[in-house]
């Protein structure tokens, strides 16, 4: 029997987005992030960065832009050949390489600066893991949006774009 | 004018774009890469900066993105671009657009070369609303229309078959050609009044029929200019080194700059013009 991918599904105030993981190419990556779903972390938090014409990002802050705590840090696998073209999901991390932890963008765009071109500080790139596979109209909703300053961030919806529940759709 | 350095550690929060054109950067000038990405450091501290414009002329010769995009990974390790596209790459990921219009010089940048750091090649006329104001943005070449013999190298050199052509060539040939080119151009320039290689009033005024302003670079001759009685022409400066010969050299270049309250709409954004200025 084929084994088929993991299929996450982010139901969100304004939709519902499912996301075929790509366990095989980013198996740490995807580990990673089944156990936040599993945990429950991602009910409940939003979308707080949405740059339209590049990415929207979340998984990591609360309705009320609090940071949620995570588990450690995770490997960069952005060497596993995947690019990060429009309605790909990556994860998020700090300038360094190995810093992603629960946050995690869907491309709304190709972003090819941001595909891996070599192992150094510059060119780690950000580790693609999945595709969505529906829902890519919510997702068009939600870059639309209008953004503010919030705090030290930029880009913050006005209005919270909330992902209501992670679920797993199939394993 | 005010400092552009004034701005940015008073009024962070209203720096909403940045415009710049002219840098004629190249390896045998550093200071000039120097104090660019001196700017960039400048417009990565900048908290809701959305968009940097680059009105041509970035560079002082470009023979093509091949040559290098091309290099060997070692090779692209200690070339002079890969800080400025590191930099630059960091100013997008931060989440500014960064916008590149060509220039007289660098015609041939191609958007494969602006992949390397998410920045986008937008054609000239550019058009663009600042609070209620409609904006024409262009490099500022295709305005000198008294220079009768530039409109027609120019006229060849912006058709895409001669583009193909020169791309064609072999790196070693293209350099040679913009070697003669540049000399050419020296000497050229050096013969022609002052005037001629300024903005044709005429063209000014066909230009900004259907905007409330033009901003252009070009003519080095940074300044608010007035295009008709009722319409602004605001020019962006060169790059200049000065005091080359002190302790202290510094780069200058006016530039321009979008900016908002920060509690007010986007409705009441204005546009300035201030001096950046770097040691180097």
């Amino acid at each position: 029997m084929v084994d088929m991918p993991p299929v996450v599904q982010l139901d969100t105030n304004m939709g519902a987005i499912v996301i075929e993981l790509n366990e095989e190419k980013a198996p740490k990556t995807v580990e990673n992030f089944l156990n936040y779903v599993k945990s429950g972390h991602y009910d409940g938090t939003i979308f707080h960065r949405i740059i339209d014409g590049f990415m929207i990002q979340g998984g990591g802050m609360d309705a009320e832009m609090n940071e949620k705590s995570t588990n450690a840090p995770i490997e960069n696998e952005a060497d596993n050949g995947l690019k990060n073209d429009k309605g790909t999901i990556a994860m998020a991390r700090t300038q360094d390489p190995h810093s992603a932890t629960s946050q995690f963008f869907i491309n709304v765009k190709d972003n090819d600066f941001l595909n891996h071109s070599g192992k150094n500080m510059q060119g780690w790139g950000y580790t693609v893991f999945g595709k969505v596979t529906s829902g890519m109209d919510v997702i068009d909703k939600m870059r639309g949006v209008p953004t503010g300053r919030f705090g030290m961030h930029a880009d913050v919806p006005k209005e919270p774009v909330v992902i209501n529940s992670a679920t797993i759709v199939s394993q | 004018m005010q400092t552009f350095n004034h701005l940015i550690t008073t009024r962070p929060h209203e720096v909403r774009q940045v415009f710049i054109s002219d840098l004629h950067l190249s390896p045998e000038e550093p200071a000039l890469v120097q104090a660019f990405l001196a700017l960039l450091d400048d417009c990565l501290a900048l908290p809701v900066l959305k968009r940097l414009f680059i009105l041509g002329d970035w560079f002082e010769v470009w023979i093509g993105d091949d040559a290098y995009l091309t290099l060997s990974d070692a090779a692209r390790q200690t070339h002079w671009l890969t800080p400025l596209i590191a930099k630059l790459k960091q100013l997008r990921i931060n989440g500014c657009e960064i916008l590149v219009m060509h220039g007289n010089r660098d015609f041939l940048l191609g958007q494969p070369f602006c992949n390397l750091f998410g920045g986008e090649l937008i054609d000239e006329p550019h058009m663009l609303t600042i609070g209620q104001q409609h904006y024409r943005l262009e490099h500022g070449d295709a305005l000198c229309t008294d220079d009768k013999k530039y409109q027609f190298f120019r006229k060849i050199m912006r058709n895409r078959l001669t583009q193909w052509y020169l791309l064609n060539k072999s790196l070693k040939k293209r350099l040679a050609i913009a070697e003669k080119m540049r000399q050419k151009s020296q000497q050229n320039n050096a013969n022609k009044a002052a005037h001629i290689m300024d903005v044709n009033d005429e063209a000014v005024i066909q230009a900004v029929a259907n905007s409330d302003a033009l901003l252009h670079g070009h003519t080095h001759r940074p300044d608010i200019h007035q295009a008709t009685t009722d319409k602004k022409r605001y020019v962006l400066g060169d790059w200049r080194l000065i005091d080359k010969e002190k302790r202290q050299p510094t780069v200058s270049a006016v530039i321009g700059v979008m900016i908002t309250n920060a509690h007010s709409d986007s409705n009441k954004a204005k546009f300035e013009l201030v001096e950046f200025s770097s040691l180097v």
